[in-house]
């Protein structure tokens, strides 16, 4: 009677922590990739403050294209999964592009991402929805926000474009694993794997069940623990989900 | 009684030993998370640092309402940033992205300040934490040269950095201690906020050069600690917890 006691003890105890385990690493598994998809946004971020910033001031217009098409290159280089940088004016016209000199004639003003930032009113940062790559079908992520000249009003907008993929860190997915990264609103930046379909509607996720909580859920029949997480400073949440 | 002994000694030592391997794999597995959110926190202030340097460098006659008016940007996107200011060669505040106009400031006495006048590049130099003369609130400073086209020193910039950022206290393992040192062995920030570590613990600290499990006694008390290293910006951060605690 005794052994079995023993027995159920040690079985109960070693069932219990594991999955105390389990939570425990994919609460950090989830936060360890919200903080790196905050890391890259605030990078890309960071960078579009100095380049609207630098258009604000009026002696910038003096500074010869090439330079500004080279340093807009430097700022490119600096930060991981940022692709270009160009700037528009207030009527969606394209300035100045990190990409191609001499700039292309081309007008812009119908992208949602020109749009939204022409109507910030602050300091915030646009992020769109992934937009396919019209050449190799592959998503672009733009971030945007508006020029305000010395006298507050909007002359212009910068755009970032990033590989959404640069979001997350694959190499830390554990094997039975998937991640999402959605906008709050419900549409969808990326995840991995790429063609992953199989995870819940996100707004009704959110409202079901609080942040950073470990849940059983089952997922097309396949029983999985599943976390969100917000992504601090961005309208931006992370779903990381555990294949038992 | 002698035949359930060896199920007694099996749960016993089943037990201890989950403890103990698990207890060195959790505060590694905190360590390594709360030095990527170092790493990425320090990474945006040095790049919110160095756009900021470089349009000091490039117009550094500018109104002082737009310098001012920029910085307090690039602080409002930065987290962990609380100012930015800048002086001249001689040390005197010219740009405070917290207050326009600028207070009338000599600043040379600093030893940030003192440090990147004296740099010969635009290395980051991480300063010993210290306490605002004004406020009183903790702060850490991050400096960088300002230089013109010639390579000549302009003056310096300086990241104003609430070190209270540094660390994720809602991602800790229970009754742990996290703590960051620079390589003076000053603590930059810690959680608990006020423990206080004795210098022969922190010196055994920064002797990991590779970071590791560091095996330690503080006040007789044994205490594990898992410490990273993060060379590029001479920090080290240690999770640490007394061995009697789970």
């Amino acid at each position: 009677m005794v052994r079995l006691f023993l027995l159920t003890l040690i079985v109960l105890l070693a069932t219990s922590s594991a999955y105390a385990d389990v939570n425990r690493d994919l609460r950090l598994a989830a936060s360890y990739q919200a903080v790196h998809a905050q890391g890259v946004i605030r990078s890309a971020d960071i960078t579009l403050v100095g380049i609207t910033s630098l258009f604000s001031h009026k002696e910038t217009s003096a500074i010869n294209d090439l330079i500004i098409h080279n340093s807009l290159n430097r700022h490119v280089e600096r930060v991981s999964g940022l692709n270009a940088v160009f700037t528009t004016d207030a009527n969606g016209n394209l300035r100045h592009d990190s990409f191609r000199y001499p700039t292309r004639i081309l007008n812009l003003k119908d992208r949602a991402y020109i749009n939204n930032a022409l109507k910030l009113t602050d300091n915030g940062l646009y992020i769109g929805a992934p937009i396919k790559n019209a050449i190799v079908a592959y998503d672009s992520l733009p971030l945007s926000r508006p020029i305000f000249n010395e006298q507050g009003h909007i002359t212009g907008v910068g755009v970032g474009i990033m590989t959404p993929d640069h979001l997350l860190q694959r190499t830390k997915i554990c094997k039975k694993c998937v991640v999402s990264i959605f906008k709050k609103n419900g549409d969808k930046i990326v995840s991995f794997p790429a063609a992953l379909q199989a995870q819940p509607d996100i707004v009704q996720f959110m409202q079901d069940y609080p942040g950073d909580t470990v849940v059983d859920l089952a997922i097309h029949n396949l029983p999985t623990r599943t976390i969100w997480t917000k992504i601090e400073g961005y309208d931006l949440v992370l779903l990381y989900s555990y294949f038992k | 009684m002698n035949r359930t002994m060896p199920f007694f000694l099996a749960f016993f030592f089943s037990t201890v030993t989950f403890e103990s391997v698990w207890g060195a794999d959790d505060i590694r597995e905190y360590a390594e998370f709360q030095a990527f959110h170092v790493e990425q926190t320090v990474q945006a202030i040095d790049l919110a640092l160095l756009d900021s340097s470089e349009l000091m460098e490039r117009s550094p006659d500018s109104d002082e309402l737009n310098l001012h008016t920029t910085l307090a940007k690039y602080v409002e996107r930065t987290p962990g940033l609380r100012a930015i200011i800048a002086t001249d060669k001689a040390g005197q505040l010219k740009v405070d992205s917290f207050t326009y106009p600028s207070k009338d400031l000599d600043l040379s006495d600093r030893q940030y300040v003192k440090h990147a006048l004296n740099a010969a590049n635009r290395d980051l130099f991480i300063g010993s934490p210290l306490v605002g003369r004004s406020s009183g609130a903790a702060f850490v400073p991050f400096a960088r040269a300002l230089f013109d086209s010639d390579k000549k020193v302009l003056g310096v910039i300086t990241g104003i950095i609430h070190p209270g950022f540094l660390i994720k206290q809602d991602t800790l393992c229970t009754q742990c201690i996290v703590s960051l040192f620079n390589s003076r062995n000053e603590v930059l920030v810690s959680y608990p906020s006020n423990a206080h570590f004795p210098n022969d613990y922190t010196a055994q600290m920064n002797a990991l050069e590779k970071g590791g499990l560091l095996n330690a006694r503080i006040n007789d008390h044994e205490i594990e600690t898992w410490v990273i290293a993060l060379k590029e910006y001479d920090i080290r951060i240690g999770v640490s917890k007394f061995r009697n605690k789970q």
